[in-house]
């Protein structure tokens, strides 16, 4: 049984997609279209044209690609470390304490001090959680380890919940909820000069453990006898996951179901191969999260839907859809 | 070759589930290690593995501590057939054999001629072919049985150790299971098998050692470990009319 | 005249002359032309103060009927808008923008970082704050005595409004928000309400700042005046369950009522006085404390 697609042609298929739908995100934006831009240029405002293109329509789809990517290799890194389809960077809680970060910047007001400040409270979240685990976990394996995830996700969403409880205005409440919500709109170069190279940083890491997840498939004890070292691929999954997921979140905000469906989806096309799937989830993702981003700025409603309401609105129905085929294939 | 247990205790919540025990295994042997459930049989071997901490005693691998050696040299010497055998994502079982080349195989990049041949011959020694290219999933039982001694096989280690490998399998495939560990074992390779059929360990086994609570109770060649007088003490049973047992 | 004399004469006036122009036309190229409000408050205080051909946009909101500021219907109605977003105001080529300190923080820094002048408003929460708002907008606008008419005009309203304050009592006003959301002191809400002679429901129960209340504190209190109409009961919420339940509506049957529009507290700007003068109106004719 060879998968449908080569993986080669299957990755080289997936890197255009992700071209042609950069591509069509700098063509699209508030200010319009290719005949707009090209209008402006005509009308002797080529610089404003520039300006847009540069600076507003390119950090935008350079972080939707990196985000979407960081997202798709963590879940597929994830799943295949935790042997389990259902896990998503949610599970080992850094999400949520990049999340809780972030949250704390703009309760205090450190997000007004200068731009950075609130991803920076973001990346130190997603740092602290990692270490939490680290303490939590132990010595123990991938049962300690998803407990230890589950923990601290839900002290950071009890103490954001707090936070908005709290919150000394109306206006700050809306702020935190909004952030939440997972957005990347009018976001700088300065924050993909930020977020990129922890995002790298991130992504080796977790590139490291390919070999491992692979022969992970046969249960610890196998791979313990073939020579993986459980901690440190442990180490280098979780790790790798706080540092790109961590950045990712720190700019975004919280987005969620790419993690979960995209190393679903590709799944089958890459023979179910651990190893193979982060690649083509790195790559599925970024394609996915940009057409949502695009989605977000071609729908005719007043103000930009947010990006997490996006993925998640198309994200849930659609994992409903794949449990529900995969339970009919069972049976 | 040989793959030696000196003195081995290894303790659970305080009580011995192995208590100082010694075992031998060299090439050229096929060695069975019975006893009855919770004598301390898949503790020791794990134990042996560096797969489970120990409380005392040593390994010793040609007379080298061999836990202190690092991991991928243990992996090249030492193979290992885990009692489970959940494999978690369909893969087809061509990639199942492979990974029992991971010991000898760089990080990144594809596998060599000399990973595609031992593939093949851990292939040829289990006659998987015709299987090979389904995914393990789907697979009966003793096809996936013998598709993960391909890959204990395929990592063509000196040493081999399997936790129980025939559980669960029809008649014809344990016979079948039981043969390939046989032939391993006289093509050079040390084979040490923790096994429950008697019957099988006392027609396969060129050497048996019995455990008792975390001892080890008897060793020597099948007829003389399986006397009635150990059947009856450690296992407490005693041989039947049928050539099977009844429990006294 | 000799020509010397002449030629210096000549010289001088030149130069008067030149010095009068440069007078007159410098200050007026250093004014904005094209501004561009990117919150619902500045849009207010920008159509009050500057020359409507001066305004690039405001934001969508303030053409919205619910949102429209006391009086500006017909400027809002003919201005282009904007969405918060920074492309949308990168195309209009402002030379000026004005934005709230929160919710479009991003939009703000990109345009920062691209060298455009934002001018950050925090909200107003006192009628001090809403006059040096008004004065800050006008400073850079170039607009300074429009800034200070408008003030003039605020005060002198305000005074003429609080001359028909009856008596010095300061009987209740209890106005419940959705969630049983009361405001208390230091606020603009509360200054609004006690400029019209009446404290509100937080004051009374002691506390500063904006909070949820259980609905026994609110029924401990006998109000003089209530108000529990709130523009965003359709589509339905849990939030404005609430302001059903039994014993509210018992209290609200026996309170006299009154329906101020939502928009014209959520500014510190001179829509303000609009909701000042309908609790004025209700003082004059109910405001007896019980």
């Amino acid at each position: 049984m060879k998968p449908p697609i080569p993986y080669p042609l299957l990755i080289a298929a997936l890197v255009l997609l992700s071209l042609a739908l950069a591509a069509l995100s700098m063509l699209i934006g508030a200010s319009g279209g290719l005949s707009e831009l090209l209008a402006m240029i005509a009308s002797g405002n080529a610089d404003t044209a520039t300006m847009i293109m540069m600076e507003v329509r390119l950090p935008r789809t350079v972080l939707a690609l990196m985000i979407g990517a960081t997202l798709g290799l963590a879940g597929a890194a994830l799943q295949g470390y935790l042997r389990n389809p259902l896990a998503d960077p949610g599970v080992v809680g850094v999400t949520s304490a990049a999340s809780l970060g972030a949250v704390l910047a703009l309760y205090t007001g450190i997000s007004m001090a200068f731009p950075l400040a609130l991803p920076m409270m973001g990346i130190a979240g997603a740092l602290l959680c990692a270490l939490l685990l680290q303490g939590l976990a132990g010595k123990g394996g991938v049962l300690s380890l998803v407990l230890a995830g589950v923990a601290v996700s839900s002290l950071c969403a009890a103490l954001m919940s707090l936070a908005l409880n709290l919150s000394p205005n109306p206006y700050a409440a809306a702020e935190i909820m909004f952030w939440l919500m997972g957005s990347v709109t009018d976001r700088s170069m300065d924050h993909v000069a930020f977020a990129a190279p922890l995002i790298l940083i991130g992504w080796v890491v977790l590139a490291l453990s390919a070999r491992a997840l692979d022969a992970l498939s046969l249960g610890e004890e196998s791979a313990a006898s073939l020579g993986v070292n459980l901690i440190t691929t442990r180490n280098l999954v979780i790790g790798g996951t706080a540092i790109s997921v961590g950045a990712a979140t720190s700019v975004s905000g919280g987005i969620g179901f790419i993690g979960l469906v995209v190393p679903h989806l590709l799944r089958p096309l890459v023979g179910h191969s651990p190893s193979r799937l982060l690649l083509a989830s790195a790559l599925g993702g970024a394609a996915l999260l940009l057409s949502a981003d695009i989605l977000v700025r071609a729908l005719p409603t007043g103000m930009e839907l947010k990006l997490g309401v996006v993925t998640a609105l198309v994200g849930a129905p659609f994992f409903l859809w794949l449990i529900f085929r995969a339970r009919t294939e069972i049976e | 070759m040989n793959l030696e247990a000196c003195n081995i205790t290894a303790l659970a919540a305080g009580k011995p589930i192995v208590n100082a025990a010694s075992l031998r295994v060299a090439s050229g042997e096929l060695v069975g290690l019975i006893g009855p459930n919770g004598a301390g049989k898949s503790t020791l071997l794990k134990a042996m593995l560096g797969l489970r901490a120990k409380d005392a005693g040593e390994i010793l691998l040609d007379g080298q501590d061999f836990l202190a050696m690092p991991a991928s040299q243990r992996a090249r010497a030492v193979a290992f057939l885990p009692q489970d055998r959940h494999v978690e994502w369909r893969l087809p079982a061509r990639h199942i054999v492979m990974l029992g080349r991971y010991p000898h195989r760089a990080r990144f990049g594809a596998p060599s001629p000399d990973d595609r041949a031992a593939v093949a011959r851990a292939l040829d020694a289990v006659d998987g072919h015709s299987f090979i290219d389904r995914p393990v999933t789907v697979l009966s039982g003793g096809e996936r049985t013998r598709v993960l001694l391909a890959r204990a096989l395929a990592v063509e280690a000196p040493i081999l150790l399997a936790d129980e490998p025939i559980a669960a399998l029809d008649p014809y495939h344990q016979l079948h299971v039981m043969e390939i560990l046989r032939d391993r074992a006289h093509a050079g390779g040390a084979v040490l098998v923790v096994i429950h059929d008697l019957a099988l360990a006392s027609r396969f086994m060129d050497r048996i050692v019995l455990m008792h609570e975390g001892s080890i109770a008897a060793e020597g060649k099948p007829a003389d470990v399986l006397t009635p007088e150990n059947l009856a003490r450690i296992y407490r049973i005693k041989p039947a009319a049928d050539h099977s047992w009844s429990r006294i | 005249m000799s020509t010397q004399r002449r030629r210096a004469a000549l010289t001088t006036g030149a130069l008067v002359l030149t010095l009068a122009l440069c007078a007159a036309i410098l200050p007026a190229h250093a004014q904005p032309r094209r501004i561009v409000s990117m919150n619902l408050c500045t849009d207010e205080l920008l159509m009050r103060i500057v020359d409507p051909a001066r305004i690039a946009a405001i934001t969508h909101l303030s053409q919205q009927p619910i949102n429209a500021p006391l009086g500006l219907d017909a400027i809002a109605s003919k201005l282009a808008v904007n969405h918060g977003l920074a492309e949308e105001v990168i195309a209009l080529k402002p030379d000026l923008i004005l934005a709230g300190s929160f919710t479009t923080s991003t939009a703000t820094a990109l345009l920062r970082r691209l060298g455009y002048t934002v001018l950050v408003f925090e909200p107003e929460n006192s009628f001090q704050d809403m006059r040096a708002n008004i004065r800050k907008l006008a400073a850079a606008t170039g607009d300074t005595a429009k800034a200070e008419q408008i003030i003039t005009d605020f005060d002198a309203r305000l005074l003429a409004l609080q001359s028909r304050i009856p008596d010095d009592q300061r009987p209740i006003f209890a106005d419940i928000g959705v969630n049983n959301y009361i405001t208390g002191d230091n606020t603009l809400y509360a200054e609004v309400v006690n400029a019209a002679g009446y404290r509100t429901l937080g004051q009374a129960l002691g506390f500063s700042g904006y909070r949820t209340v259980a609905l026994e504190q609110i029924l401990s209190v006998r109000p003089a005046l209530m108000s529990t109409a709130t523009p965003w009961t359709r589509p339905p919420s849990l939030s404005t369950m609430a302001l059903g339940h039994p014993a509210l509506r018992a209290m609200t049957a026996r309170t006299p009522q009154v329906e101020i529009p939502e928009r014209y507290t959520t500014c510190g700007a001179p829509s303000l006085l609009g909701a000042i003068e309908i609790l004025v109106e209700a003082r004059e004719t109910t405001g007896r404390t019980r």
